[in-house]
């Protein structure tokens, strides 16, 4: 398996297991009230996310741990992310034009602002189109130079190793 | 050929303003979209870093924007703890009063003009009650410290390397081989 590979499974993976634990959170929270766990998620992601239960997807009767637009853009992420090496066969070298992260991001700006205004209210399906689209367009640009720089930073280490130790 | 900027004065700059933005009543509200604030400071870093570069430097590269970032993100942290501090040491429960006249009026703002549902106007004086509760051991803001010092480099390194990707000069292609 190519380093590259490594590094992207790596971030891949974390990425879902962030997606798992907002899900995680409301079912946890659903078996026991006073989960210690789930408390501590909802504590943790409520550091990120004001969590307002009507704006929130729920499951098993309680709310995810973070609202429906920051929920769509963490899955859109991960969708997204896992899909980068379906697409391009090396998850280095995709440069999309800009407009594919300024559109989205202009569209969520709006729905905020529309709303913040009193122009009209965003709804469920606003928001999860919205940060929907965010997230499905940010792996684009981030993953690249971030599986670029994580292997940068592997090589030093394994550079440094080789230095350290020049019998292997 | 010259040395690349200093990263640590950047990622300083970058991370004071990452606390004002996140440790002020009010202006913090800007996280509730998913750490927006932070993300904004990584990316603000690296475009502050770029423009300390000279052409007789090396290019930036995607590692220089991954150190960047966390270092913002650890800045940001620690200086997002020393503003809540602050204001609570200079206003003491005058700041939480100031916060909560400020929410007060922002959220009935937000009743009047905005059509907010009033479950959400309440659930909104919940978690602005709760977050203002909690700060005020020093257990509190130690866990405060714990849990950013977490997700602040986490967040600001993806902003520092959506930076990288939308401001980074292009550079000439070269024929590449596999």
């Amino acid at each position: 398996m190519k380093r590259t590979s490594i590094s992207y499974l790596i971030f891949a993976l974390l990425v879902l297991l962030w997606c798992i634990l907002i899900v995680t959170a409301p079912f946890l929270r659903a078996s026991d009230l006073n989960n210690p766990i789930s408390g501590l998620l909802y504590d943790g992601f409520g550091t990120i996310c004001h969590q307002i239960d009507g704006r929130s997807f729920h499951v098993a009767g309680e709310k995810f741990g973070v609202c429906a637009r920051c929920a769509s853009l963490y899955f859109g992420f991960c969708f997204s992310l896992f899909l980068l090496p379906l697409v391009a066969r090396s998850t280095d070298r995709i440069v999309p034009p800009k407009a594919v992260l300024v559109l989205p991001a202009s569209l969520m700006l709006a729905d905020v602002a529309f709303t913040l205004l009193g122009v009209c209210e965003s709804t469920m399906l606003t928001r999860t189109l919205t940060g929907g689209l965010l997230g499905m367009a940010l792996p684009w640009f981030i993953v690249p130079p971030l599986i670029d720089s994580l292997d940068r930073v592997q090589i030093q280490i394994r550079a440094r190793r080789s230095h350290l130790q020049p019998g292997e | 050929m010259e040395e690349k900027p200093n990263k640590i004065r950047v990622a300083l700059i970058a991370g004071a303003l990452i606390g004002v933005v996140s440790g002020v009543p009010g202006l913090n509200l800007v996280n509730c979209c998913c750490c927006a604030g932070v993300v904004m400071g990584g990316l603000l870093a690296t475009y502050l870093y770029l423009k300390e570069f000279t052409p007789q430097m090396p290019s930036l590269e995607s590692s220089d924007a991954l150190i960047l970032g966390i270092f913002t993100g650890v800045a940001g942290a620690c200086s997002v703890t020393v503003v809540e501090l602050l204001i609570r040491l200079l206003f003491g429960g005058i700041g939480d009063e100031f916060a909560m006249s400020f929410m007060e009026q922002l959220i009935g703002w937000m009743e009047e003009s905005a059509n907010v549902p009033p479950e959400v106007v309440d659930e909104m004086r919940n978690q602005v009650q709760q977050s203002l509760e909690g700060s005020d051991s020093f257990f509190g803001v130690l866990s405060g410290l714990f849990i950013t010092l977490i997700l602040y480099p986490i967040f600001a390194t993806l902003g520092a390397m959506l930076g990288y990707a939308i401001f980074k000069p292009k550079q000439p292609q070269t024929t590449q081989t596999t």
